[in-house]
């Protein structure tokens, strides 16, 4: 059989097989698909949805870790040692020697 | 140049009937399937997620979105027939059900010619329905199936090896 006569017959084969397809009414397939659409809810409802939920997912990791650390900094401060003998440091005006002394036009403590 | 959906919709309508054979194609021939796919397709478009661009015929767009909704059928059934229940009931259905529509059983010709069709792989099978059927060249055919040129000449001439073998066995029999 040469190449032609195989395509002819080839296309006598798909021809029959798709002899019966019978469509549906366009109408009916069209009309169906936009009741669907009508019935989807929008992409930006989504959209916004999968951001919000995002962002409190984002906001609650961030809120635990700060809280887990702020515990953490609590146990410390309980473990820190302390020097017994820190009082000793801890002199009458011990202030002044923190801060830069300032006078008044006469030359005088404010 | 893109075009609206309300530009679209006649040129849709006069594909409609072509349309359908390709979803058919696509589907094995089962009808309910190549309904929900064309309009499926539709809806894709209507929707915008199919946008018409230019680049090529309408048709040649439009067989392309069928194609990829009853792939991406394909892929959702598998997924979920890998459910254990849902595998065994689809095996039941593959064993218990033929590719073949009802309203071809009594037609014996027909019968053999789509039992030829659905032994063929799917690829075999839609390249040689786009361009014996639908009257594509195979460039146009490996536009819609979204495959390289050289795939689809492969997938036509192993197609059209295999389905003359196959129907050349049937009538010796």
């Amino acid at each position: 059989m040469s190449g032609k006569d195989l395509d002819r017959k080839l296309g006598e084969v798909f021809r029959e097989a798709h002899q019966v397809d019978a469509p549906p009414p366009f109408d009916r397939a069209w009309r169906a698909a936009r009741e669907q659409k009508a019935r989807q809810w929008p992409a930006w409802i989504w959209t916004s949805a999968a951001t919000a939920v995002a962002l409190a997912s984002i906001f609650a990791s961030v809120r635990i870790g700060m809280h887990q650390q702020r515990q953490l900094a609590d146990q410390m401060s309980f473990t820190e040692p302390s020097d017994p003998l820190a009082f000793l440091l801890d002199t009458p005006g011990a202030d002044l020697l923190r801060t830069v002394p300032t006078f008044d036009a006469k030359g005088e403590w404010p | 140049m893109a075009k609206g959906v309300a530009t679209l919709e006649g040129e849709i309508e006069a594909l409609h009937p072509a349309s359908y054979s390709w979803a058919l194609a696509c589907c094995r021939w089962r009808r309910q399937e190549a309904e929900d796919v064309l309009q499926a397709a539709y809806l894709k478009v209507l929707d915008g997620r199919a946008r018409y661009d230019g680049r090529s015929s309408v048709k040649t767009w439009l067989f392309a979105v069928i194609h990829k909704t009853a792939v991406d059928g394909w892929r959702r059934r598998w997924f979920e027939s890998l459910g254990l229940v849902r595998w065994v009931r689809g095996r039941s259905a593959l064993v218990n059900g033929p590719a073949v529509d009802e309203q071809l059983a009594g037609e014996q010709r027909r019968v053999r010619i789509a039992q030829a069709l659905s032994r063929l792989p799917a690829r075999q099978c839609e390249v040689l329905d786009l361009v014996f059927y639908h009257g594509m060249t195979i460039a146009e055919a490996a536009e819609v199936m979204g495959v390289s040129l050289g795939t689809a000449r492969v997938h036509y001439e192993r197609g059209k090896r295999r389905l003359s073998e196959e129907l050349s066995l049937e009538e010796c029999q």
